[in-house]
């Protein structure tokens, strides 16, 4: 892959993510039944119901990896495109690239969590954790997000204009 | 490859050049542009870590999808689950896409990653030629930020604590080995330095 390619397969990778983040997180991802009481949870609704039952440390664990960090990693990959070509923050941008690298796929637990709840969520009237659409948007969000950064390699922090991409 | 030519080092980060040199106790070699560590002063056979600790994992890799993780109980039901229960639910509730990523991402990347690294220790340690060792580095350069378990062993935390407001949750073998693979996945990932193997494989050529 030609680094134009690159760039032009991560740009359109994160304007995806940019446009699945709404429903991602406005769908619901799981519906919990219990007897007498039915719940639609969406990924918000989900860290909500963590921390008004008292589990903040767990909720906010379930925030920053499943909401704030695909949130970042938008804008830090917005921010990256956005100085492409320019000579302006390399150091910062490298560090920001090798962040996205790290925490990146940490936005997986979601899923990971939901995987666990529906294999032990299969009793019936007692207790059932059935899986949304909404995990379809949530998954393709964090592909969107971790294949826009995989595509952009740090060498291109260094390219001096876009004239030096081939 | 020409004496002069081994004489340089390529930045695997920002592709620029860097000079080789010898290095003493404690020394690092970094890259002058992106200060990316390109080498390590490694005295003795510097591989066993690697090798143990890939073999470790591998073997509580297999242990961790033999038993149950944790087992639910609500008014005198029960349910166990293993991670391969996760994925046939989310398969049998037509959720076939996002069961074959779980799969992907919980055992058949960390299984490969940790095989190719196991490899490249086993060579490195013995140093022995084996054939598709370049293959293996690629692999394992390919599939390390896929290899989720730590990932999947904090999810398991966050899922009981979130099954204890429903209901009776007991921890199971399988958590155990879980956390152990997890832990000597991360401790094989910090052993894991790739300069330094390609290093070996060049010498070995």
């Amino acid at each position: 892959m030609t680094d134009r390619t690159r760039i032009a397969v991560s740009r359109a990778l994160l304007a995806s993510a940019v446009i699945l983040y709404l429903p991602a997180n406005a769908i619901p991802v799981m519906t919990i039944s219990l007897p007498g009481q039915v719940d639609d949870l969406t990924v918000l609704g989900g860290v909500e119901e963590l921390y008004t039952s008292g589990l903040v440390p767990v909720a906010g664990i379930v925030f920053l990896a499943s909401i704030l960090v695909p949130f970042l990693k938008i804008l830090a990959l917005a921010w990256l495109h956005a100085l492409q070509g320019s000579d302006r923050q390399r150091r910062a941008r490298l560090i920001i690239h090798g962040f996205l690298a790290k925490v990146g796929t940490w936005a997986m637990i979601d899923i990971f969590l939901l995987s666990v709840l529906t294999a032990v969520g299969q009793l019936g009237v007692l207790a059932s954790v059935q899986p949304r659409e909404g995990a379809f948007f949530f998954c393709a969000l964090i592909l969107s997000t971790y294949f826009s950064a995989e595509v952009y390699k740090p060498h291109l922090i260094w390219q001096e204009s876009p004239a030096e991409a081939r | 490859m020409p004496a002069e030519m081994r004489a340089w080092l390529v930045c695997k980060r920002c592709l620029a050049p860097c000079k080789d040199r010898n290095l003493s106790k404690g020394e690092y070699l970094r890259c002058g542009r992106c200060h990316a560590q390109l080498k390590s002063f490694k005295q003795g056979n510097s591989f066993n870590p690697l090798w143990a600790f890939s073999s470790t994992a591998l073997i509580c890799m297999v242990l961790a999808n033999t038993y149950p993780i944790l087992n639910f109980e609500v008014a005198g039901k029960s349910q166990q689950n293993l991670i391969l229960t996760g994925i046939q639910s989310l398969w049998s509730e037509g959720f076939g896409l996002i069961a074959a990523l779980v799969f992907f991402c919980t055992i058949v990347a960390p299984t490969i990653y940790l095989g190719a690294l196991w490899y490249m220790g086993g060579a490195c340690t013995l140093e022995a030629r084996w054939p598709g060792l370049r293959l293996a580095a690629k692999t394992a350069a390919m599939l390390e930020s896929l290899n989720l378990l730590p990932v999947f062993a904090v999810a398991c935390i966050v899922s009981v604590v979130k099954l204890r407001t429903i209901g009776n949750v007991t921890w199971d073998m399988g958590a155990f080995w879980i956390g152990a693979a997890s832990l000597f996945t991360l401790l094989s990932m910090q052993a894991h330095n790739s300069g330094q193997i390609e290093i070996q494989l060049e010498q070995s050529q």
